[in-house]
């Protein structure tokens, strides 16, 4: 069986230039569109999530690794494309032959189902790849939300110092036309941080479904298993980001 | 062509996904089509003569409250793609999109469609063509949203009368016109409409009393826009800033095209315009600084 652990990132503003005024009157122009997520090259937002099988991880556990954070969604296209295909099982595989230490953990932000029915899913989801792997549980979203994570798949690595270093697509092969083949940024990455490179590009477009986040009128109402319907035997989403 | 690996096809097409529990109900719908979407496929002329450029129209209609990306899909989605087979000697050009809608969510905007949309992709004919008549082949690929997402695949073919000496008429039917109407037109359409790129900032100016003006870009490899900056308004005129991340490094190249649509106005019958610019690293862009 192979066991591996997974993450995710954000980005910034940029200064506006200063322009010249030929007029006045400020318009609404664009909206406050395309929120970046949070900028690589900061330290990564903590957390403390369960697992499927009711394991506590928290970011801080892995310092002096590289953690690799796959934003996931079983019933997501994408993300059946990517494990259905072998893409992800041949990455799990090949990032184990790095001399870096590489912890990959997928992280579940998904809420337009009952709790305990996503993290079933998710673990047959696995069971018929025959891989364990964590997912993380994060029913409430506020680790999805502290890292932006858009979609599913939404790649973020993190350095062994904590920061994060990349976050975007998981390949250039949106709709898994090239399977297991295809070139990964994520193994692009840890070699880059192996070879002591600078991670370029640090951000690629994320590809993928919306994550489907918990809205104001969701939130809290399945969270925490105390409601009757969250996760069984204590698997609750844990506290979030720290 | 796109391959499907049969375990894919098992999971993504050929079975249905896990139905939305009764957790959060969900309005009646129509029949479920696969793919929650179909297209339909024709052309815009009679026929075709040698050399002729023509367009192959795919019109994809999700199905109600659903829907379908752009070529950008935004913070989050996937675009909708085609392929094309074509008899030897044709050749065939980027698909046209009509001006998408834009849908709002905490995690960013995308960018799609919710009612039919009818993309036009440019084919033109080999100098030397035979009477007779060619057949077009054009798959579409989508994904397809509502409280989950489903991708979908549909290869439709259209045939084409050829004429050896003579080009064809182009259609002019109501339906095709409406289509036409809602594609974009070239920024040089617009009055004094002009595109410029100093440092890390396009600056994109033109006359419109139409309002709000926005900006919506293309990300690719090596380009990132940053959310636009503050329009200058002066009467009609506007100068919209914005602001971009450029990384030659990623983009391979010493050029970047940096691409994406004005949209004037709120309704998708309003008009837009198609913005093309070339960054280059040595003459437009040192260091972040403008010249």
């Amino acid at each position: 069986m192979f066991k591996a652990i997974v993450t995710l990132s954000i980005t910034a503003l940029v200064a506006t230039p200063a322009l010249a005024q030929i007029g006045v009157r400020p318009l609404d122009t664009t909206p406050k569109e395309d929120k970046k997520t949070v900028e690589v090259g900061e330290q990564a937002p903590a957390f403390e999530l369960v697992d499927q099988n009711g394991k506590t991880h928290t970011l801080q556990e892995y310092e002096g690794k590289i953690v690799v954070l796959e934003w996931f969604n079983e019933t997501c296209p994408y993300c059946k494309g990517t494990w259905g295909s072998g893409l992800i099982p041949k990455l799990l595989t090949d990032l184990q032959e790095h001399k870096a230490e590489v912890v990959y953990l997928a992280v579940n932000s998904s809420a337009n189902r009952p709790e305990d029915k996503i993290v079933e899913s998710g673990k047959e989801f696995l069971e018929e790849f025959e891989i364990e792997i964590p997912i993380l549980n994060d029913y409430n979203g506020k680790v999805g939300r502290a890292y932006k994570a858009r979609t599913t798949p939404h790649m973020f690595v993190i350095d062994a110092e904590g920061i994060l270093v990349y976050q975007g697509a998981l390949s250039d092969d949106s709709r898994s036309k090239e399977g297991a083949e295809a070139d990964t940024h994520i193994l692009r990455v840890v070699t880059q941080i192996d070879a002591g490179e600078e991670v370029s590009p640090s951000y690629v477009q994320p590809w993928g479904c919306p994550v489907k986040y918990a809205r104001d009128g969701d939130r809290g109402r399945n969270r925490d298993g105390k409601s009757g319907r969250g996760g069984k035997g204590g698997r609750g989403s844990g506290s979030g980001p720290k | 062509m796109f391959i499907f690996l049969p375990l894919m096809a098992a999971l993504c097409v050929g079975g249905p996904l896990p139905e939305t529990p009764s957790f959060f109900p969900e309005a009646p719908e129509e029949a479920e089509r696969p793919g929650r979407a179909a297209t339909e496929v024709r052309t815009d002329v009679g026929w075709v003569g040698p050399s002729q450029t023509f367009h192959v129209v795919v019109a994809i209609t999700p199905d109600s409250q659903w829907h379908v990306y752009w070529k950008n899909p935004g913070a989050s989605g996937g675009p909708t793609e085609f392929e094309i087979r074509v008899p030897e000697g044709f050749t065939v050009g980027e698909p046209q999109f009509p001006r998408p809608s834009i849908f709002r969510s905490d995690e960013g905007n995308t960018y799609g469609y919710g009612e039919t949309a009818a993309i036009f992709i440019p084919v033109t004919a080999p100098e030397i063509l035979r009477d007779g008549t060619v057949e077009i082949e054009v798959t579409t690929l989508w994904l397809a949203c509502n409280k989950n997402c489903v991708m979908g695949e549909q290869t439709k073919t259209v045939e084409v009368s050829t004429n050896a000496t003579m080009k064809g008429p182009l259609h002019k039917d109501l339906q095709l016109s409406k289509w036409e109407e809602a594609l974009p037109k070239p920024l040089d359409g617009l009055a004094g409409g002009i595109v410029t790129a100093i440092g890390s900032t396009i600056y994109i100016s033109g006359e419109s009393q139409l309002r709000p003006i926005r900006f919506i870009g293309v990300d690719q490899k090596g380009l990132h826009f940053e959310p636009n900056s503050e329009m200058i308004i002066d009467g009609d005129s506007f100068r919209l800033p914005v602001p971009v991340k450029l990384d030659f490094t990623a983009a391979r190249g010493d050029t970047i095209v940096v691409e994406g649509l004005l949209l004037f106005g709120r309704k998708n019958t309003d008009p837009s315009y198609a913005v093309r610019v070339e960054v280059n690293s040595t003459t437009n862009y040192h260091n972040g600084e403008g010249n």
